[in-house]
């Protein structure tokens, strides 16, 4: 084959490789839509990190990303394969950063009337402490009540950030703190 | 123990043997510490056996293709193997003895600077470019297969099928062909300096991000002279960097190899002096078993080697099986710039700008 015909095709190849390879781009999952085996990319929040993994809570569920880390409490993406073992997804992370390191600072009545908007977002949110357990406790603002999921238990007042989800379990919205600060 | 070092040691080899597979493929399976080691030591002495005897690409062996190539020619396929092994094995030696005295700590914090690992990487392309002969087509050729490296970035081992397209491939299909290989260097050379370079170089690409053994391994092939002096240098490089990622995760907890990974994945752990002394004996029993069983595997690669198109069938195979449907279209592509290399007559080694230009906007 002639030299500019195979310079010609080979740009053409890499092209067309590009086109292909783009069409291959790990999709937005959820951790709940993440399967054995799928290349995907989450979005959520550092749930808890250790010296080299972290857990990423999208509100729909966590998955334990390896070889990445990040402090407790930030928005990230991490992208990769996901592999199962015991019940318990992982992920093999090949791409991760920051996304957001704030919440968004909604009431418990803009939860109340938009839960959609905000479900799977990392939220702050201020109340007073109606009822507290080990493991979790209520915030109340205007009139409005939600499950807080955490294992502090502040006393009377509180400002909560962390990721408003849907548990279907309950029936009902909470939110899993990441930080409670006592008010 | 004993059972998980031995599984271990066969799970390397048979990656290292097999055309194609590499350690990061089976690491995954392995679950205990002395197995994962002993994975990875096999794995480094068997892996030379492939790239040798049947030009399929070895993504931590780089640019190392292209001497193993001309003495398989020669008909100095053993002497190239004994080489590059050798080097490996003494590499394996000197570092795990170093990373055992703690000497090298403090220098895995120095390389694991980020500038530094930038004006490496920088510094490898400049020493690329110097007396190039058709500096625009060598330019194009860098770029091309660095715009290739980049598209690839979705596609599972994507280095393996792009590396055997740019390199295996256009020499298999030239054995015999009017193409002529590139020149053979001087015969003969040095054994010491080669060594410590590339024992030196193996170390600083298991501690710098994004400066891996292939993307190293460019300045070898520039500064060394003969074919010897670069099949022994790739061994020492391979051998001194399998050593020094694990020395650098135990270290600095940095995951610089698909093994270290697997360690930190696991629960059990191993102290490091227990963990460069399996290192070190998977080593010493690879590389007797390499001697005992190198007769018949050399046999059963002549045999696969004999029929051109079995064997390129038989790598695709393996390219779908290792990196599915988008592997083998990658292989395609990067054979037809592996042709197009030679065509041109520029040196095939600016192909690597498929790992330096992703590596470069890994920096961005």
């Amino acid at each position: 084959m002639r030299t500019k015909a195979l310079l010609t095709l080979s740009i053409i190849e890499v092209l067309l490789f590009g086109l292909y390879a783009y069409s291959l781009s790990p999709l937005p999952m959820t951790c709940a839509e993440a399967e054995d085996g799928a290349y995907v990319k989450i979005e959520g929040f550092v749930e808890s990190a250790s010296e080299n993994s972290f857990v990423i809570d999208d509100g729909t569920g966590r998955v334990i990303v390896l070889g990445a880390t990040f402090p407790k409490g930030n928005g990230v993406i991490a992208e990769g394969k996901v592999f199962v073992r015991s019940g318990i997804k992982f992920l093999n992370c090949d791409k991760a950063e920051i996304v957001a390191k704030d919440g968004i600072a909604v009431t418990l009545k803009n939860l109340a009337e938009n839960p959609n908007e905000y479900a799977g977002e990392i939220i702050e949110v201020s109340g007073r402490i109606e009822r507290a357990s080990s493991n979790w406790f209520t915030l109340e603002d205007e009139g409005f009540e939600i499950t807080v999921l955490s294992d502090t238990k502040p006393d009377k007042s509180a400002k909560v950030k962390g990721c408003f989800f849907y548990d279907p379990l309950d029936l009902r919205y909470k939110i899993r703190a990441v930080d409670v600060y006592v008010l | 123990m004993f059972y998980e070092f031995l599984t271990g040691m066969v799970k390397g080899l048979l990656s290292g043997a097999v055309p194609g597979m590499h350690i990061n493929n089976i690491v995954s399976t392995i679950n205990d510490p002395a197995g994962i080691v002993a994975s990875y030591a096999s794995f480094i002495i068997f892996s030379f056996v492939p790239p040798i005897y049947l030009y399929s690409m070895n993504i931590d062996i780089g640019v190392a293709m292209f001497p193993s190539q001309r003495m398989a020619l020669q008909g100095r396929s053993r002497e190239a193997l004994a080489l590059s092994t050798s080097g490996a094995l003494l590499s394996f030696m000197i570092m795990a003895s170093l990373l055992a005295t703690n000497i090298v700590d403090p220098i895995f914090n120095l390389f694991s600077n980020e500038y530094i690992a930038l004006a490496i990487i920088l510094f490898i392309i400049v020493a690329l470019f110097i007396n190039q002969k058709r500096l625009f087509y060598a330019l194009f050729i860098f770029l091309l297969t660095g715009l290739l490296g980049i598209a690839s970035m979705n596609i599972q081992n994507a280095l393996m099928p792009m590396l055997s397209g740019f390199f295996g491939l256009p020499a298999l299909l030239q054995k015999g062909s009017e193409i002529e290989l590139p020149e053979s260097t001087s015969s003969g050379g040095r054994t010491v300096l080669p060594f410590l370079l590339a024992s030196f170089f193996g170390f600083v690409a298991a501690s710098t991000k994004a400066v891996t053994p292939g993307v190293i391994s460019i300045l070898l092939y520039i500064w060394l002279r003969s074919d010897e002096e670069m099949m022994l240098g790739m061994g020492a490089l391979v051998g001194s960097n399998a050593a020094a990622t694990i020395g650098n995760f135990y270290v600095t907890g940095a995951l610089r190899s698909g093994p270290a990974a697997q360690l930190a994945r696991i629960e059990l752990s191993i102290p490091l002096s227990k963990a460069l002394f399996l290192l070190l004996l998977s080593a010493v029993l690879s590389f007797i078993l390499l001697l005992l069983l190198s007769r018949y595997l050399v046999k059963v690669y002549r045999a696969i080697n004999r029929w051109k198109t079995i064997f390129i069938a038989l790598l695709l195979v393996l390219i779908f099986l290792f990196s599915g449907a988008g592997g083998v279209f990658l292989f395609f592509v990067s054979s037809t710039i592996g042709i197009l290399t030679i065509k041109l007559r520029v040196r095939r080694i600016n192909c690597m700008g498929c790992i330096m230009i992703p590596a470069l906007i890994g920096f961005l």
